[in-house]
């Protein structure tokens, strides 16, 4: 099978630091796909190379199937968008446009037709003879996305495109970056360091920390399934606790927590050993609280009392003391009898658990 | 109280101006004289100095040679200046801080002292006296104005815009003549016509390095007055400004002063 982006074990290194530590990544045709992290995560260096501004230091780069390293970026076919819009300021909207097709010594009224085309469907049809700087940060934002899409680019890299925009700006830019994926089926990949837009954009998030890749799946994987501590505690709320491993009977471990709380949970392997030290993560909303535990070997379950509700709206939080510590639970479906005092018993599924050794 | 310190702002501001208008104010007027010394206010109206001008010995040969190497100078100087102002601001390399130090230093050194240091030098060279070695002189005094003006253009520059070029297609050199030098345009034109004003004037260099064959107008004229201070120095002086005026108009007509030195950012 031929991908439209296939990057194999790629390394880069500046001034002797490793920067992205062996990166591996296969998108399909039409795929959405996010690089989402902190800053210095290496997403930014990882998009620069597939852009060609930078040489791996390892490893190889496919772009539909055609080996790309050491090909300079005006041969590789892209498109892209900037975070500082980076039109450029001594050209019209048109003009602009027109750049890539210009290059391209397409015919006049091909460009004239084509750049038309491609500012109705970014809705601005009427702008063609205005300067950069006469305009909103947001019809800058469009005008750079027409700019990338108009040379139809066998992939669409977008840096950050969204995060010089005001939060209204942002949001309607981004519902429009997913109309207009959902409408061309351009291949693309999307560099944020927002896990909202991560979240409601991509068909696959890349979750990336101190070059390394943490996890690579869907937007509720990432969110229901984390893979590690980092993806856990990055994105979303999570609750954590510390303890130990008091017995292993098979693949039912009893946990003792620090602060004396004994509760029981299911792992799917048997990487533990009695008496280490764990971490446990578990997010609010995969928490539902109850009465009783209705035994499946799936559930783990902890015995808790409410000791504060907060009504959200469309959510309700309960802070849930156990022993000395508080487990936040959200909720869409908020029950009478859970008022604050109340005991309950708070369950998840061992699926969103994530249990991994504590690093001493 | 506010009031009383604006009044006092306009007042040095009227003196601050004046002093620096006072010499024209006196050098231009008393070119129309019509008695043989240099007066102020003038005495008679006359345009006689004017008509002297032709018969000044080495007058004529002066203005075209100082010309010739003030627009070879600003030539050569815009080039140079600007491809290393570029080099400066858009790359790191080893080094990078001591050649900014060094090709800027010919602004920090006494004029006097560059004279005396090029004239051995070309003397040894065997290019003193000689219009290139006017000419290298003149490079290395301006050079240093177009590097600092493309610095302050590319302080601003965003990279993202050649990067965006690049991705759309275009190759190395399609890519500074389409998007670099349109937007440092007004900083290097600045470069050229300081080159060329500071060439066309410059004294203290050219001193150490003109010969009766390649003499500039500037030494022309100040060996002229060391004999005799007539008004045909005033006459010429008044062409000297006129002729120094001629780029600034030009380039006012084209882009407006304020843009050029950076006054107003908008930048199209």
């Amino acid at each position: 099978m031929q991908y439209d982006v296939e990057l194999k074990n790629i390394k880069k290194q500046f001034n002797k630091q490793d920067v992205v530590k062996g990166f591996n990544l296969q998108v399909k045709k039409g795929e959405f796909i996010s690089f989402l992290g902190p800053s210095g995560c290496g997403k930014t260096t990882t998009l620069n190379m597939l852009a060609g501004f930078l040489d791996p230091s390892e490893g190889e780069l496919f772009i539909k199937g055609k080996r790309m390293n050491n090909i300079p970026p005006y041969k590789r076919e892209l498109g892209m968008v900037f975070q500082t819009y980076s039109l450029f300021p001594h050209m019209t909207v048109f003009e602009n446009v027109a750049y890539g097709l210009k290059l391209r010594k397409k015919p006049k009224a091909e460009i004239e037709s084509r750049v038309r085309k491609v500012l109705e469907l970014v809705q601005l049809p009427h702008l063609h003879d205005r300067f950069p700087n006469q305009l909103s940060g947001g019809q800058r934002q469009r005008i750079a996305i027409a700019r990338a899409l108009v040379t139809e680019p066998s992939i669409l890299l977008l840096d950050e495109p969204l995060s010089n925009l005001d939060a209204k700006l942002r949001v309607e830019l981004r519902d429009e970056l997913k109309r207009l994926h959902k409408q061309l089926g351009v291949t693309t990949i999307f560099v944020t360091h927002d896990q909202e837009e991560a979240l409601s954009l991509s068909d696959r998030i890349v979750v990336m920390s101190h070059g390394n890749i943490e996890q690579i799946g869907t937007p509720n994987e990432i969110y229901n399934q984390p893979k590690s501590e980092f993806v856990h505690t990055f994105i979303g709320q999570t609750n954590q606790f510390e303890g130990n491993i008091k017995s292993i009977n098979g693949s039912q471990i009893q946990i003792l927590s620090k602060d004396g709380v004994v509760f029981n949970t299911v792992v799917s392997d048997s990487r533990f050993q009695v008496g280490e030290s764990v971490n446990l993560f578990i997010r609010p909303e995969s928490i539902f609280l109850g009465k009783e535990h209705n035994n499946s070997l799936d559930t783990a379950c902890i015995q808790g009392k409410i000791k504060l509700v907060t009504f959200l709206g469309s959510i309700t939080e309960y802070h849930v003391a156990i022993g000395d510590h508080d487990l936040v639970v959200r909720t869409q479906q908020p029950q009478k009898e859970w008022i604050e005092g109340a005991d309950v018993l708070c369950c998840w599924n061992i699926e969103n658990q994530l249990l991994i050794r504590r690093e001493m | 109280m506010m009031k009383l310190r604006f009044s006092w702002l306009g007042v040095i501001t009227f003196f601050i101006l004046m002093f620096t208008i006072a010499p024209f104010l006196v050098i231009v007027p008393s070119s129309f004289t019509s008695e043989n010394f240099v007066s102020f206010p003038p005495e008679g109206l006359s345009l006689k100095w004017y008509t002297g001008l032709l018969d000044m010995p080495g007058l004529t040969s002066a203005v075209i040679f100082s010309l010739q190497l003030a627009i070879v100078t600003a030539i050569l100087s815009t080039v140079i200046g600007t491809l290393a102002g570029l080099c400066i601001a858009k790359y790191n390399f080893k080094g990078k801080q001591t050649i900014n130090t060094l090709l800027l230093s010919p602004l920090a050194l006494p004029a006097l002292i560059i004279g005396i240091a090029l004239l051995v030098y070309f003397t040894y060279l065997g290019l003193a006296g000689s219009f290139t070695g006017l000419l290298l002189a003149h490079i290395l005094i301006t050079i240093p104005y177009v590097i600092r003006f493309v610095l302050t253009g590319m302080a601003t520059f965003d990279d993202n815009l050649e990067k965006a070029a690049a991705i759309m297609g275009a190759k190395p050199i399609r890519i500074f003549w389409d998007v670099t030098f349109p937007l440092i345009r007004p900083a290097v034109i600045s470069g050229t016509v300081f080159s060329f004003l500071i060439s066309f004037d410059n004294v203290t260099i050219s001193l150490f390095l003109v010969s009766a064959e390649n003499m500039t107008l500037p030494l022309l004229i100040f060996n002229y007055i060391q004999q005799n201070l007539s008004p045909l120095i005033s006459a010429v002086s008044t062409v000297v400004i006129l002729i120094s005026l001629i780029p600034i108009l030009i380039i006012e007509k084209i882009y407006g002063l304020d843009r050029l030195f950076g006054l107003n950012s908008n930048s199209h």
